[in-house]
């Protein structure tokens, strides 16, 4: 026997080759497992930081919110005194995360400096109500309309003497009534929605001064809350 | 004959590369990447809906949003009126679309944005409100 069989010659896997192939495959595999969870991390559809400031721009504009009369009508002088205590009282996250609040440029309150961050902005109005009186005078028939739609409202009966005034209606319905004569301050409750006529049902004559009505005439102005949050 | 032989392990090593590669890629390009628009444009269509539900109506009725709902001749008669009242509350930047039961303002959503959608129940149906940036 001279030549080598046609067997020994045949390719072999070689030992440094596969050591090589591993080495190359395990670099292989920790770069795509790596390159996937990065890829899943980024798809996190709430980060934190957002998820805080939704949740603390909701809860400020929710209808029992500490700033709010209404859904998203805020009241001036419960925004005059928010703080960072009431802040941090209405949202527990903000002493965890710097969190800024502010309305139309102004800032509210904030907790820690946030640098950057994110924002949330949501749309409000601002309802300041200021104190108006009027009086019924003798062209609308001792009737008085209140130019805003309002919830309440103060009637104020002083008549002079040998004047009776027994009822105040309200639209189609009896708000005051005394068939002996109203005299003095008296509360009335209204429906805010629909516009209120109020009527005196009186027997002698009644000049302006003697009844007065007094509203809360309410200004809405539109502002832009924005709270920052940064982790 | 002594034939030049690839190494099998080479081979294998190609293989599994590109095989591994190949899901890894799907990992980095099948997910899509996160929206961070989604939760602004929502709470601007909610603040939208709820403003619109707080305002004194035009005419009659109990809210601005009641009335322009309430029939076929007030919603044409508010259209204008509703358009640039929306326009108005919502930033520049912020296109949007009001569909109610008498037919539509504003601008044709297109295709491919992130919307933010609130809907809003009334007396005479139901009232969406749709925005996203321009």
């Amino acid at each position: 026997m001279t030549a080598k069989k046609p067997a020994d010659r045949r390719g072999q896997t070689s030992l440094p080759a596969l050591g090589v192939a591993l080495v190359l495959l395990t670099i292989v595999t920790g770069l795509g497992v790596a390159m996937a969870d990065t890829a899943i991390a980024g798809a996190d559809r709430t980060p934190n930081e957002r998820r805080v400031a939704a949740a603390v721009a909701d809860r400020l504009v929710a209808a029992d919110g500490p700033l709010t009369v209404r859904e998203n009508v805020l009241n001036r002088s419960r925004v005059d005194a928010f703080d960072r205590a009431a802040l941090e009282r209405t949202a527990p996250a903000a002493s965890e995360y710097a969190v800024t609040v502010s309305l139309g440029g102004t800032e509210l309150a904030r907790s820690g400096t946030p640098r950057g961050g994110t924002r949330i902005s949501r749309v409000v109005l601002v309802e300041s109500s200021e104190r108006r009186t009027l009086a019924p005078d003798r062209s609308s028939g001792g009737a008085v309309t209140l130019p805003r739609r309002s919830a309440n409202a103060t009637v104020t009966v002083d008549p002079p003497p040998g004047t009776t005034v027994w009822a105040v209606r309200a639209n189609d319905r009896t708000v005051l009534y005394n068939r002996s004569g109203l005299n003095g301050t008296f509360d009335v409750s209204l429906n805010p929605y629909e516009t209120t006529r109020l009527r005196f049902q009186h027997a002698g004559p009644l000049s302006p001064g003697n009844a007065t009505v007094g509203y809360d005439a309410t200004r809405a102005t539109k502002a832009t809350l924005v709270v920052t949050v940064d982790a | 004959m002594r034939r030049a032989q690839l190494p099998l392990s080479l081979v294998e090593v190609a293989v599994g590369t590109t095989l591994i590669l190949g899901v890894a890629l799907g990992f980095a390009l099948g997910t899509p990447a996160p929206d961070r628009q989604e939760p602004q444009l929502d709470a601007y269509a909610a603040d939208t809906a709820a403003v619109l539900a707080n305002d004194a109506p035009r005419h009659d009725g109990a809210t601005r949003l009641q009335e322009v709902v309430s029939s076929q001749g007030a919603f044409d008669r508010e259209r204008d009126a509703l358009e640039r009242r929306v326009a108005r509350i919502l930033p520049a930047n912020v296109l949007f679309r009001v569909e109610t039961p008498h037919g539509t303002v504003g601008t044709p959503t297109p295709r491919r944005v992130t919307t933010g959608v609130a809907t809003v129940p009334t007396g005479y149906g139901r009232v969406r409100i749709t925005v996203w940036y321009a």
